[in-house]
Order: C-alpha cells, then structure tokens, then sequence
C-alpha cells in the first residue's frame, strides 16, 4: 500500500466518528497543555534567574577575593596574621596578583575592586555608603545606563567623582529620628545629581570625635584620646559631587543598584592620603598593627573569553590560593535545581498526557471492535498485516499529532494569559515574563503526542493485525 | 482452504503449483493478494466507502496509483451494469446491485481464481439469477476459475464440475457437459 492511501484511510476512519476522535483528541490536547504550560513556568524562571544573572555581571564574570587565615580579613581590628595556622600564606589581591591573574588562560581582562564603606552626610539625613572603586575601563564594561546629563567618574579629575547607584537614596535616615525611607516610604529630598555629599572615609574616628564635647566643630580640631592612646582627631570630610547617577527608579534593581562608583586609583589616593601612617580599615595588618606593605584590593574582577572556561579558570585561581566566585558556579547549581522544578512541573503534566494515552488506548479497541469485519475483510482482500497495524498505529498517531497541535496553541493562549494576568516582577522579583515557551519546547511536545498516540495506538494495532480473517468474516 | 484462510489439519494444497499448506500468514495474505479474489455470502463491501472506491481496494493493496486503480474499478464496474452507481454507498444500493459490486471488486485484481461463498445465499431468486449470469458470462470471458460453494442444485447447474460434499467428505464429481457444450 502507498503511504497515501495509508493517510487518506486512517483520516478517513477517524473522520468517522468525529465526536468520539474529538473527544479523544481533547484528552491529548489537555495532557500537552498542561506538560506544555508546566515546562513554560520552569523555563520562565530559568531565563530570569539568567536575566538576573546577566544584571549581576553576567556569565562570564568571576570575582577574586584574597584568601585571609583566619577568615579575619575585613576587620578593621589589628588583629590578623600573616600565616594561618595551617601554615598557609594568606593571600591578597594586590597590583602583583592582578598582573598575576592576567597572565592565566582564558582571562580577557582582569580589574582591582576596591570596596569601601564610607558615611555620607547631606543636611539633616546621613547615611552608609558602599563605595566602589573601579578602573574606567572595568566600569565602561558594565554598560551602565545613566539619568541623562551622566558620566561616568573621569580619573583625570582633581576629585573624586562619584556615581551612585538609583537606590543608594533609600539607605539615608534623618539624623534626629533615625527614621529612613524604609519605615516613611518617604525619600529624603537630596538630588544626587546636584547635591553636594559631604563623605567622610574614617568612621571610627568620627564616631570617636561625635563622643567628644566639641563635636560641633567639624574641620581639624584636634585632641587627644585619653584611652587607649589612639589619636583621636576628627575626620575630614569631604564634599564630594556626583558625576552622574544610574538610570532606573527607586524599584528596578540593578547589581549596582546600592553601590556608589568611583575611580580606584582616586579612592585609593584618598585613603592613603586619610589614614597615612595608619591601618586603612579593612586593609590587613601585621602583627603588630602596621599596615601591610603592599595595597590590598578587596577584590579583582575577572572577565573570562568564553562562559565555558569560567570553570575551568576559577578551578585554576583556585589552586593558586585565591577565592573564587563565579555566577556560573551559581548557575549550575541553580541549573540542577531549575532541572528537578521542571522535572516536577513536566511530572504533573504528564500524568494527564498518560490518562489521554489511555483514552487513545480505549478509542482505538473500540474502533477495532467495530471495524472487526471489515478488518477481516481487508485481510481476506489481500492487505498485508503490516499495512493493518500501520493504519491504525497512524490513526492513533494522527489524534496525538491533532492534539499536539491544538495543544500547544492553547498554552501558547494560557501562558499569554498567565504573562499579562501575572507579572513577572511580582513573583520572581525580577523582570520578564513567567511562562516562556521556546520553539524547541513546541516541537518536543508535539513530536512526544505523536509518540504517546503510537505507543498507546501499538497494542491495539497488533491486536487488530492479529485478527483471524476468517472469524473477522464471520462475525455477522 | 483453498484460499488459505484455514490450515488444513493434514495433507497438501496445491494451487497454481504452489504448496499453501506451509506458508506463513503474511504470505497467505500475499497470496490471497496476487492469486485470488472473493465473493462474499453477505457481501462486506466497507460501509464507509462507495462503490468504485470498493472496487478499487484490492488494488490499493497491491500499491497501485490513485489514478489508474480508479479508471480500472470504473470499468469493472461498468462491466457489472452499475455505471450509474458509481458513487453510492453500499447502504444506498439493493443486495443484487452490493453483491455485483462484490463481483466486480473480485474480478478487478485479475487473479487467476475467484472463490465465492454462497454468493446469492442473501439475494431473491430473480437477482439470484441475473448475479448468477453475470458471473458465468464474467469467468468464459475473462478465462477465470471460480469456485464456488451452494447448497442449491440450480445454481450448481451453472458450473462445468459440480462436487458433492457432505461432512467434508468428496461423495460425487459431475461433469456438467452440457453447459461445456453451451459455451463450445
């Protein structure tokens, strides 16, 4: 028999009984719309766990952090040692170890970090300020969007030039009631982008200076700390303008949404130039208190070529004693749990695309017991066992490739209703859509309803194959 | 037996030189396909299909065109005298007019034997007769064996060897020569 008669038969059979192929049909279409709309949600969550990846320094991005002894390093204390006790050599991100990790395979740029907590003061409001210090180039690489009237921090500026992150404004709290933008839902009224901040690096001496009677002089009063025998002397404060602030309200987060940027070398500058002679806090020290020889980076920033080396280079820098973070070590660990989400969604959906394989099951004996005769007939007439079992493994195919179809036309609807009913920031905190259907997901699902109708259409098909004809004849 | 749709319990069957007896169901089914074409007692033509479409099926199980397996059941069935209900469904024509379309779809395919199994046992006597002269004339023209399985006399009459059999035992062979000396 030719393939087109095969296809024009079991059309025709089905066109038959059109209610009964209807409603079997339906079965399938519900099992591929729900194993669809499932699959759409886990996927959904994975492209903005992707998105959000992207928004945190991408894929490709690692992150390096000295390897302190004690795990002590950021603290501001003097105590930290150079060697651990396990012998090992504490590690620092240092110009030597950038020039270092540049030298490594697969690195397309490797950048210092310099992160410094600061306080900043405008009028009646006061707040924590995270400054980073970045290289012009290793900030033009994240690809900011600036307010308009923006620019990035210029390094040759006598100042340091900051750029604050959209969301900076609501760590500020007014002075007397310590209230901040958090509790009153109120934002203070600073304009970033005109205001002048006054930034004070040296914390402790200013709270040390606010304990003293003469804290309202603010400049270079000077006085001795009874104490410990620490100078206490009021820190200087800087007024520091803004360059250009990142574009976005106050609810669309960014990864620098809460940073304030700066260039390093500045910021570098004016820490040296404030803490001279002193440890700089959160730089290490020697055993007794000096500061350590060399600048101490918080951390470097790398760049590898290609997101599947970043792997392989963080096992590398591994080995050389630093920390390592990467988003993709993140996101294959997400990636597993994304995996086992989905597999539980796809579990659910199936379960009503097996009940629909049974119903194909059930239509297809049914069709068998009333076309027993003309089976018989068939055979009788000359038509091979294997044409008979094709035309029914294709009738069963042809309600799972119907189904497939109309399947995936109502999840595409449900998941575009889902998408405007639900939006994407409200569950995952992220921007997007919630249900995202690929064309691969389409073309699975509906290559899997044809299978499922084949699979469920095979033991009736053998059965009707096996059919005696003569029986089949006389079966009146 | 003769048209392998049963196993014998012992001895040969021999047909056109072959051994039928040994062959497996699907080349019984081949057979069947190149040798032999049938005439039913009920006629089962398949209710979902019409006259020349019927008539055509053989041959679409032998794989041939849309376009000529058509033209061929069109002339078969013009043969038969039902050029006018080509397109009717069986439900849509009488038994003498279904069962002469059971005839053309056995003649279409060409084979050398055509078994028929009390092909007017569901028919009245006057289309009895017209289904009976239209086979008879068929098989002389087109040189055809059919075999065919009656309980009436009369109709046996209308067969060159008649073969009584009771209980499946051969009791008597008649020699009809006077329809030989009709046809001669």
């Amino acid at each position: 028999m030719r393939w087109s008669d095969l296809l024009r038969m079991s059309a025709g059979s089905l066109k038959r009984r059109k209610l009964r192929a209807f409603l079997t049909i339906l079965g399938v279409v519900i099992g591929t719309a729900s194993i669809v709309v499932m699959i759409s949600l886990g996927l959904g969550l994975q492209r903005s766990m992707y998105e959000q990846m992207e928004l945190d320094g991408g894929t490709t991005g690692l992150t390096v952090t000295g390897k302190a002894d004690d795990g002590m390093m950021y603290s501001s204390g003097s105590y930290s040692t150079e060697t651990g006790a396990d012998g090992e050599t504490a590690k620092y991100i240092t110009d030597e170890t950038i020039r270092e990790l540049k030298m490594l395979d697969h690195v397309k740029s490797a950048d210092p970090v310099l992160n410094f907590s600061a306080l900043a003061l405008k009028g009646n409001y006061e707040g924590y300020i995270q400054l980073y210090g970045m290289t012009p180039e290793a900030m033009e690489r994240l690809n900011l969007e600036l307010e308009p009237g923006g620019r990035l921090p210029d390094p040759e500026s006598p100042q340091l030039e900051l750029l604050f992150g959209n969301m900076v404004l609501m760590d500020f709290y007014e002075k007397g009631t310590g209230s901040s933008c958090w509790e009153t839902g109120e934002l203070p009224d600073i304009d970033l982008s005109k205001d002048k901040l006054f930034v004070i690096l040296d914390q402790d001496s200013y709270y040390q200076s606010q304990g003293t009677p003469d804290m309202g002089s603010s400049g270079s009063t000077e006085s001795e700390g009874a104490g410990n025998g620490n100078t206490v002397k009021s820190p200087r404060k800087y007024v520091l303008g803004a360059c250009g602030v990142i574009a976005g309200g106050m609810d669309t987060y960014n990864a620098n949404s809460y940073n304030v940027l700066c260039d390093i070398y500045k910021l570098k500058e004016y820490l040296q130039k404030e803490f001279r002679g002193r440890a700089i806090p959160g730089q290490p020290t020697t055993q007794n208190g000096k500061p350590y020889s060399q600048f101490v980076y918080s951390s470097a920033s790398l760049q590898a070529d290609d997101m599947d080396h970043v792997e392989e280079l963080a096992q590398t820098i591994r080995s050389l004693g630093y920390d390592v973070y990467t988003n993709v070590e993140y996101i294959n660990g997400m990636k597993k749990t994304l995996g086992m989400v989905q597999a539980v969604l796809g579990g659910i959906g199936a379960v009503s695309l097996l009940v629909a394989a049974i119903g194909i099951t059930n239509t297809m004996m049914m069709a068998i017991y009333e076309r027993t005769k003309e089976i018989g007939v068939m055979k009788v007439i000359g038509c091979s066992l294997k044409n008979i079992r094709q035309l029914f493994l294709l009738e069963a195919a042809f309600i799972g490739f119907i189904g497939g179809i109309a399947g995936n036309v109502l999840s595409l609807i449900i998941s575009g209703v889902i998408n405007v009913l639900v939006p994407g920031e409200s569950l995952w905190g992220t921007e997007g859509n919630i249900s995202y259907i690929p064309v691969w997901l389409m073309l699975a699902s509906m290559g899997f309803a044809v299978l499922v109708g084949m699979a469920a259409g095979y033991f009736p098909a053998v059965r009707a194959m096996k059919l005696s004809p003569l029986a089949a004849i006389r079966n009146e | 037996m003769l048209a392998g749709l049963e196993k014998p319990t012992k001895g040969q069957i021999i047909v056109n030189g072959k051994h039928i007896e040994t062959l497996g169901e699907d080349e019984l089914v081949r057979f069947r396909r190149e040798n032999a074409g049938f005439i039913f007692q009920s006629f089962h033509l398949i209710g979902t299909m019409n006259a020349l479409e019927n008539v055509a099926l053989p041959l679409m199980f032998r794989g041939e065109a849309r376009s000529t397996r058509m033209q061929k059941a069109d002339k078969m069935l013009s043969k038969v005298g039902l050029s006018s209900h080509k397109k009717h469904m069986p439900n849509q024509m009488s038994g003498g007019q279904q069962q002469r379309v059971g005839v053309a779809r056995a003649l279409v395919a060409d084979s050398d034997i055509i078994f028929a199994d009390e092909p007017t046992g569901n028919l009245d006597s006057r289309t009895s007769e017209d289904v009976m002269r239209l086979m008879r004339r068929v098989v002389t023209e087109q040189g055809k064996t059919l075999v065919m399985v009656t309980h009436d006399d009369h109709l046996a009459e209308y067969a060159d060897k008649v073969m009584h059999i009771i209980d499946g035992k051969i009791v008597k062979i008649d020699i009809n020569t006077q329809n030989k000396a009709k046809n001669e």
